[in-house]
């Protein structure tokens, strides 16, 4: 899978966020160089992004995984059908817990992971049970939510939250039964 | 020829330093022989050599040596493919399995329920690299040699064991073997075939709703003079119970009659006099026993909710719908040749082993349909990836949700509904009995701490002393602890593992103290895969009372039950058990 370049045209999204100064330059597109399968890694790493800035610029960030994921799948999808996957994972240094208290260490939560072939289903869809699935979009919704909660007691607690690095993840997979 | 198995020795819990390995003839050992080399590797290589084919057993493998093997392999960039959550790894045709799963009882229980030399005595922070250990490595090796030897012969005579007296083998499953597995092979095989009870599938979220877990209260956080009984052989006692086999139906409104039905749907009203309440509910997916007026949303089993009309006052407001089908005692003959077998031999742990393999029996009829497997790439089809999400950073190993396409093998809700809800009611009525002659302190499952004293008995589902405490600290149902006529304190921690705690300490989480806890563990498979190598990782615990994890509300020393419905009470669960400041005021 060749990786599709930029050619100084970068998603309007990335320009939003560039502009805002919440990224530190433009999508790094690297080859993962995957053992079996082959597929491209776009990471976007953050700086300044906070809680009110991940509140803002939320649907930014999540338009902007969906653009990158949409521009693979239109060049891809003809030629790999549904062996086209995508997964997206959001970086987050976070120090709250899920019961809203605050953790010793600093800890990474890469929010998002599973692979889906619609890039809509990665970041937008609902949750799944079945599945265990939560989408970005939830993801994102419910850290923010617990950050509430602890506001709702404490008064400082913003500061806790830190987004470092968006990965959206293109892969071609082989079945077994292929 | 013996079982072949295998014992890995490490120094720190990371770095390999012995590897023993009993073919079934001979026993060999391999030696780190310098800091480069790699000992796990040379025995992994010697196996691929000369060995291809063979399935290998180490007790407790899951969490210990399969981990150290596959830490291994990935540093060889050698890819296994790893089954039920490493339970079972399977390299170049060579099957490393967990024998701790298998028999469901550690080395030391397993070699004295059958007899076989026990493992000799080794403190493991003695050990070092083996140029380093001069005289002390010949006793290492023994002690290596003695637990592989053990484990073999152990794993012969269980295996004896249960062809004599069910005409079974371990396992005709070549990856995965479990007591439970072994449960429903000897129950098919000699006692019922599982075709002839009926599925009930069109009913799964009808009897997955009316079964509930165990029974785990606080009810005083102090006590003494405090008698701790466990119900024997809890789960196989209620074998003898009326199981429902036979196709549901719903019972017509003109039909419905707490006499009868097996699943009910139900608004009810328990005495908010009652200190216990003696039906379970799901609260904010919590499971407690309220008092009040609940129900209409949830089923419950006919014979916990009848056990609960007639004899603790429970009262039925209204039945929203019924579920009937033929109940007959299907289990029975099982469970007597199980206590039969039990009660005829003297020795304590083959009796907790045969009683083992009944209780594995109910969790298997509740297998889930779905279950999160960690798969190989290779192993995987392309619907697999559909949702899958990849571990390590090659992308080699996914967590896949698999959802399979029609219910396992064995999976008999109703039955595990049955025996579930049957143990739990026979548990409340105990409790029950004894909250009215006195103080009870705690359950647990099967197991109660009360300061009165009951008749006690060998029979199935009677009670049995298990010890006498002269005071005791109750925490949490998982957290307590008992201090013996002796002055010895017997604690109960739950995940503090090797962390001894004194009575000042549950005197302190009394008083509403934190008692935070660190210590140090391997890494899990997840961790290994995606970090690709071992590491030790420091895990935090804190112990204290904590009102949202509890299922009662705390009222200074003692708890009381939610009371049903929220509205009735000025402080509603939710902000009972989130917002609750009050302090303790216990005088220890």
């Amino acid at each position: 899978m060749k990786i599709l370049k930029y050619g100084g045209k970068y998603p309007q999204f990335a320009i939003i966020l560039h502009n805002a100064g919440l990224i530190d330059g433009w999508g790094r597109q690297t080859d993962p160089k995957l053992i079996i399968g082959e597929g491209v890694n776009i990471v976007y790493y953050f700086k300044n992004t906070g809680y009110e800035a991940l509140r803002e610029y939320k649907d930014v960030i999540l338009s902007l995984a969906c653009a990158e994921m949409r521009r693979y799948e239109s060049a891809y999808r003809a030629v790999y059908g549904n062996q086209l996957f995508f997964f997206t994972r959001l970086d987050v240094k976070y120090r709250l817990n899920t019961l809203g208290r605050k953790t010793k260490k600093d800890s990474m939560w890469p929010l998002g992971a599973k692979q889906f072939n619609d890039p809509e289903e990665v970041v937008y869809a609902e949750d799944i049970p079945e599945i265990k699935h939560k989408s970005l979009a939830v993801l994102i919704d419910s850290i923010l939510d617990t950050v509430d909660e602890y506001l709702e007691t404490y008064t400082t607690g913003k500061e806790h939250l830190k987004v470092t690095k968006l990965l959206i993840a293109v892969r071609v997979r082989e079945g077994k039964y292929i | 020829m013996g079982v072949p198995v295998f014992d890995i020795e490490t120094v720190d819990w990371i770095i390999p330093v012995l590897v023993g390995f009993f073919d079934g003839k001979e026993y060999t050992e391999f030696t780190k022989i310098s800091e480069e080399h790699d000992v796990v590797w040379s025995f992994l290589e010697a196996l691929r050599k000369d060995y291809k084919g063979i399935k290998l057993y180490a007790h407790n493998a899951t969490q210990f040596d399969n981990r150290i093997i596959l830490d291994c392999l990935l540093r060889h960039n050698e890819r296994p493919i790893v089954k039920a959550n490493a339970q079972c790894l399977i390299w170049d045709d060579i099957i490393f399995m967990d024998s701790l799963a298998l028999t469901g009882r550690g080395l030391n229980k397993l070699c004295a329920a059958f007899n076989v030399p026990q493992k000799l005595e080794w403190k493991h922070d003695e050990t070092k690299n083996p140029w380093e250990m001069g005289p002390r490595l010949e006793e290492f090796s023994a002690y290596l040699k003695r637990d592989c030897m053990s484990l073999s012969q152990a794993l012969e005579k269980f295996c004896m064991f249960t062809l004599e007296n069910w005409n079974v083998t371990l396992s005709t499953n070549r990856y995965i073997q479990t007591l439970a597995l072994l449960a429903v092979r000897i129950l098919e095989k000699n006692y019922l075939k599982l075709e002839d009870v009926e599925r009930n599938s069109g009913f799964n979220t009808v009897l997955e709703g009316a079964t509930y877990g165990p029974r785990k209260e606080v009810y005083k956080l102090y006590g003494t003079n405090i008698f701790n009984y466990d119900i024997n052989c809890s789960f196989t006692s209620c074998f003898d119970a009326p199981m429902p086999v036979g196709p549901l139906r719903r019972l017509k409104k003109e039909e419905f009659s707490i006499d009868r039905g097996t699943v009910i749907k139900a608004k009810i009203k328990v005495p908010t006099s009652l200190v216990i309440g003696p039906l379970p509910y799901r609260l904010n997916g919590k499971l407690c026993f309220p008092v009040g007026e609940f129900g209409g949303d949830c089923w419950w089993d006919a014979v916990e909710l009848r056990n609960a009309v007639k004899n603790h006052g429970v009262e039925i407001l209204e039945i929203i719908t019924q579920l009937e089908c033929t109940e007959v005692p299907v289990l029975k003959a099982f469970g007597n040749d199980l206590h039969e077998l039990a009660l005829s031999t003297e020795n304590a742990n083959l009796r907790r082993l045969v009683l083992g393999i009944g209780q594995r029996l109910a969790g298997k009829f509740g297998q889930k349909v779905s279950s999160t497997e960690t798969k190989h790439i290779s192993d995987m089809t392309l619907e697999d990836h559909i949702g899958a999400e990849p571990i390590d950073p090659h992308e080699v190993y996914f967590s896949c949700i698999i959802k399979k396409a029609k219910e396992p093998q064995y999976t008999r809700r109703a039955l595990n509904m049955r025996i579930k809800a049957e143990a739990r009611l026979r548990h409340t009525n105990y409790l029950i009995e004894a909250s009215k002659k006195g103080n009870v302190y705690l359950c647990n499952t099967d197991s109660m701490y009360t300061d009165v004293e009951h008749p006690v008995s060998k029979e199935p589902g009677k009670l049995k002393l298990v010890d006498f405490a002269i005071r005791g600290y109750f925490i949490n149902p998982g957290v307590y602890g008992v201090v013996t006529p002796q002055g010895l304190l017997k604690q109960k921690t739950a995940g503090y593992r090797d962390y001894q705690l004194t009575e000042e300490d549950f005197k302190k989480l009394l008083r509403g103290e934190e008692l935070p806890c660190t210590f140090k563990r391997l890494g899990n498979l997840k961790e290994i895969l995606a970090a690709n190598e071992l590491k030790m990782y420091e895990r935090h615990m804190t112990a204290k009372i904590v009102a949202d994890r509890t299922n009662r509300i705390r009222v200074g020393d003692h708890t009381e039950p939610i009371v049903l419905p929220e509205s009735s009470v000025p402080a509603v669960f939710v902000n009972a058990f989130s917002k609750e400041k009050e302090k303790l005021e216990v005088k220890v």
